[in-house]
């Protein structure tokens, strides 16, 4: 029994550690977007940091999200399931709309910037959906 | 009324489908051709009305499919192509300034629709033929 505990306890220790991991990069991540949505700007730093963000975001999604172990759990796998899928929904009508305007009222959108808009709008709407959907705790 | 639910989610599909081809089409002829003027604009309006009229019936989150092996696999679908195109997005941006590829607007966008749109088309292709989705 106490094995088990250990067990149970290790598993929610690297979970807890996983999790932190995702949120870390998220935000860097997130400070990527906003900085190159205000200075539309490329260089050398920004391609680090955007590599630093994405090298603690992307190892651990899947298991953030439930589809992987050491969770594998039912609930959290639809809830992080869900919440990509919405995601993936408004990224796409994000973008498609950010060209739309740019193109009809002569907006200064540059590569930067778009990037920018689109790591932003998927990061913030991903965690978004997730966090709301996990205290609705009802995904129908 | 089963019969209307199904022609309305037939209607559903083939309209996914042609949301589908016309985005990749766009895309690809972004992406190539550098095309970015008020016909692709209209374009993309034209796909982003499919999508979003007809995303979540298409991914069985809505009626009138609302099935739970449709969903299972759309989520997963979306899921990896949302995972895929972030990754291709920042490496995409990391080359750019690593190989000074001087990439336009136009062209970035249309690779990242490509993918977008690819991804999830074949990954939700694949899940269904293989009929399982863990």
């Amino acid at each position: 029994m106490t094995d088990t505990n250990a067990v149970v306890k290790k598993k929610e220790d690297t979970y807890d550690w996983y999790k932190f991991s995702m949120w870390i990069g998220s935000i860097i991540l997130a400070i990527n977007g906003l900085g190159l949505l205000i200075w539309d700007n490329l260089d050398d730093v920004w391609a680090a940091s955007l590599l630093l963000g994405l090298s603690g975001f992307l190892p651990y999604f899947f298991t953030y999200i439930g589809m992987q172990k050491p969770v594998k759990d039912e609930r959290a796998r639809k809830i992080g399931t869900a919440a990509s899928a919405y995601s993936w929904y408004v990224t796409l009508c994000v973008l498609c709309f950010t060209g739309i305007l740019g193109y009809f009222l002569h907006l200064d959108i540059g590569m930067a910037r778009l990037l920018g808009i689109a790591i932003l709008t998927m990061i913030i709407s991903m965690l978004a959906s997730s966090v709301i959907l996990g205290r609705k705790g009802d995904i129908e | 009324m089963e019969d209307n639910a199904a022609v309305r989610l037939g209607i559903i599909k083939a309209s996914m489908y042609l949301g589908y081809l016309v985005m990749i089409g766009l895309g690809l002829a972004m992406a190539v051709f550098d095309w970015s003027d008020g016909n692709a604009s209209l374009a993309i309006l034209f796909c982003v009305a499919i999508f979003t009229g007809n995303f979540f019936g298409f991914l069985g989150m809505e009626k009138p499919s609302k099935d739970e092996r449709a969903r299972k696999i759309g989520t997963y679908a979306a899921t990896y192509s949302w995972y895929i195109t972030l990754i291709a997005m920042c490496f995409l941006m990391i080359f750019d300034i690593a190989f000074g590829m001087r990439l336009s607007v136009a062209r970035f966008f249309g690779i990242v629709l490509l993918v977008m749109v690819m991804s999830m088309m074949v990954i939700n292709a694949y899940k269904q033929y293989r009929g399982d989705v863990e």
